[in-house]
């Protein structure tokens, strides 16, 4: 298919001048989205831990719950931000529609779950190597929450590797709490789904290949950290 | 203090993210996409930054979407094209005053091959029982937007309820205009779409305009100030200055000025 | 420092699933002592081991009493424990021992006292390596030098020689029974008799979740205590 050599070409061209108007779109979805999984992890980490240790009703419940919300569809995260932050919503006095806040918001939302739920399991592995030791010491419950996450951290890091790419790749709550807005809310995806709108086929997919030659980057530094820690067998 | 913590960490954390936060004049424009498209907005925004210092930020969905999300006071200004609703969103409240700014038209838009043997001297009512006879694909909005709602206008115009074939050769995409334009581009399909759209569209493949010109095909852009009695938190000053200056002579002369192919893609009609 | 001993276990029973796991009705510990706890494998040697450290829920603790106290961090804290996962395999083989030490010392007390369990295990090339590429021998070796690093005032050692090499077997003994020279109180689960009658003066035959022979280690072998116990000792299966 023709579109595809011009992708090329036009993926080469966009990352090789160095486009302003690229770099800000790009920095920005990095900075919304590192800063949604760095919120995503501090919520979701010690969630699936408590999860993994924790003993208290209802433990199975919200269990369920997250994990069923690990596939939460970004449109509807994005419909129930919008009806929450719009100034006829409940929080609309904050005024976070339409904002790089509230796109941080919905993707924090949206990745949350996923940390918790993927972190879950790594830390019930741990737990089960680690449970009678732990508990020999005597350490309380939240000391048990820093040894399992400083323990899983290799882990731990393929889960935040996960929310990451969720959050980058979403547009559908990104575009409904963000609303695309040139210069302000304009992120990777909602650009690429807006240049497809206007038969830009060739920019949208050089975009794509831009946000997909991201996302290695980040994976090949990931996991070339896990292959040093491999080789000095601490995971 | 949920709130709180939202309101005060959050724009600090992001802080180094967003060039400016909100200033005293940002306007916030809810907009058809058309306008967005066709590079209309990066034309005239500059221009009217570097005249007021006032920011525009754009959210562009289709009519009907921004006539909602204006109703819940997410928006200053609404710059739209289905004047019908627009006048009763005025009359219902949400809105101040409506004001023409500028026009173009509607174009249908088909296959090369033209299977349904649409004339370009055929009305529209004409073009549309030719279609409609020959059963030949056609993609519709089907998304409440205004190109929609002139769609349906134009159908019952000329007696017909495409409606019933939905599903068969009538094809409701339910999305906006730009996907739809590649959804009948990639099943040879005919579809109706604004001008200033068409011309910008980048993969028209072996599309073409196979009717225009009918008198019905008008497209009125009308603009409306958000009702401050409505919606208290809208920034109605800076709204007011930014309709002053579109519908005025700077903001007319630069809708007229801007061209994509030598075309003309916008006529100002705002009356003076 | 309060002491832990004498410990003394009444009406303790542990159940599952209406299955009689464990049914100690009364059994003591006396300061100094050291025993060896046979049986075959089932008989609830580690379960036992887990109850008196608290390990099980349920009130089961209620049963055990540690000079008065119920199983706890207090208690452990004056207890060396080698569980049948003794280590923390994701960190290395120094970390491990800080682990431990940190209940008790800081900085370069701590230090010290690690490098020094360390040397006495004959791991000290090996502090800053991942616990996880130590072998068999030495990941046991560093769990009793771990277990012993705060001069315990009980050890509590789940086989602790199983499926050892003869020297790492033959350090981790001379690990242990230094720290019973220098007045620990040992309880040692074993399969290894030869083991058991070298280390502990007294020894007990567990079956069934029941202890069915409890002896002086000399007596247990030279004249058993009871039929069992002589089957036992003779190598047969226990009925």
């Amino acid at each position: 298919m023709h579109s595809f050599s011009e992708a090329f070409a036009e993926a080469a061209s966009l990352l090789l001048s160095f486009d302003p108007a690229l770099l800000e779109i790009v920095s920005l979805s990095l900075r919304v989205s590192l800063l949604a999984v760095l919120i995503a992890a501090l919520i979701g980490l010690p969630l699936g831990a408590l999860l993994a240790i924790g003993r208290f009703p209802g433990r199975n419940l919200l269990t369920i719950v997250v994990n069923t919300a690990m596939g939460l569809p970004p449109v509807v995260v994005g419909l129930v931000a919008y009806l929450l932050l719009s100034r006829a919503g409940a929080l609309g006095p904050l005024e976070l529609l339409y904002t790089p806040t509230a796109m941080v918001i919905a993707q924090t939302v949206l990745v949350m779950p996923i940390i918790a739920g993927l972190s879950r399991q790594s830390f019930v592995e741990l737990h089960s190597e680690y449970r009678e030791q732990l508990q020999l010491f005597g350490l309380s419950t939240r000391a048990q929450l820093k040894v399992l996450i400083w323990d899983a951290r290799y882990a731990l890091v393929t889960a935040l590797l996960a929310g990451f790419g969720r959050a980058t790749a979403e547009v559908g709550a990104v575009l409904m709490v963000g609303g695309n807005i040139n210069h302000y809310t304009r992120v990777m995806t909602t650009t690429i789904a807006m240049e497809t709108s206007k038969g830009n086929l060739a920019v949208a997919l050089g975009l794509g290949m831009v946000l997909l030659l991201i996302a290695f980057a980040v994976n090949a530094l990931v996991h070339s950290v896990r292959v040093r820690a491999e080789r000095a067998a601490y995971v | 203090m949920y709130c709180e913590f939202l309101r005060r960490v959050l724009p600090i954390a992001l802080a180094s993210c967003v060039s400016a936060a909100a200033q005293a004049g940002t306007v916030l424009l809810q907009s058809t996409t058309s306008t967005q498209n066709s590079g209309l907005y990066d034309a005239l925004l500059p221009q009217y930054t570097a005249a007021t210092g006032d920011r525009v930020r754009v959210v562009a969905v289709g009519t009907g979407q921004a006539i909602r999300n204006a109703r819940n006071c997410d928006a200053d200004v609404l710059l739209v094209h289905a004047k019908a609703a627009e006048e009763a969103f005025v009359e219902s409240g949400f809105g101040r005053s409506r004001s023409d700014v500028m026009y173009n038209d509607f174009v249908l838009i088909g296959p090369v091959a033209n299977p349904a043997g649409i004339g370009s001297d055929m009305s529209v009512s004409e073009g549309l029982r030719a279609l409609y006879d020959a059963r030949a694909p056609f993609a519709s909005r089907g998304d409440d937007s205004g190109t929609h709602k002139k769609e349906i206008a134009l159908w019952l115009g000329a007696s017909l309820a495409p409606e019933q074939h939905s599903g068969d050769w009538y094809l409701e995409t339910g999305t906006g205009m730009g996907a739809t334009l590649n959804i009948a581009v990639e099943s040879n399909a005919y579809t109706l779409t604004d001008r200033a759209t068409w011309i910008q569209f980048g993969n028209k493949q072996d599309h073409e305009i196979v009717l225009e010109g009918d008198e019905s095909l008008f497209n009125q852009y009308g603009v409306i100030d958000v009702d401050p009695t409505h919606c208290p938190n809208v920034d109605h000053a800076s709204a007011t200055r930014f309709i002053k200056w579109l519908t005025g002579e700077p903001g007319q002369a630069a809708i007229a000025a801007y061209r994509v192919d030598n075309q003309q893609l916008f006529f100002p009609n705002a009356a003076p | 420092m309060s002491e832990v001993l004498p410990l003394s276990v009444r009406s303790l029973t542990v159940q599952r699933g209406g299955k009689p796991l464990l049914n100690v009705p009364d059994w003591q510990l006396q300061r100094g002592e050291s025993v060896a706890l046979i049986g075959p494998n089932g008989a609830g040697k580690s379960l036992l081991l887990r109850a008196l450290t608290g390990l099980l829920d349920n009130g089961v603790e209620q049963a055990v009493s540690w000079a008065g106290q119920t199983p706890g961090p207090a208690v452990m804290s004056r207890c060396g424990v080698v569980m049948q996962q003794p280590l923390m395999l994701r960190r290395s083989v120094e970390a491990n021992l800080y682990f431990a030490l940190e209940r008790a010392l800081a900085g370069d007390a701590l230090k010290a006292q690690a490098a020094q369990a360390l040397h006495a295990a004959e791991l000290a090339d090996k502090a800053a390596q991942s616990a996880r590429v130590l072998s068999g021998g030495e990941r046991m070796r560093l769990a009793v030098a771990r277990a012993l690093a705060l001069s315990p005032d009980c050890l509590l050692l789940d086989e602790p020689t199983a499926s050892l090499d003869h020297s790492s077997a033959r350090n981790v003994e001379a690990l242990v029974s230094g720290a019973c020279a220098s007045g620990a109180t040992l309880l040692l689960i074993t399969h290894d008799l030869a083991l058991a009658r070298r280390l502990c003066s007294r020894t007990v035959l567990m079956h069934r979740g029941e202890i069915i022979a409890d002896a002086a280690t000399d007596t247990f072998f030279d004249s058993p205590p009871n039929s069992q116990a002589e089957a036992f000792v003779r190598g047969e299966y226990l009925e």
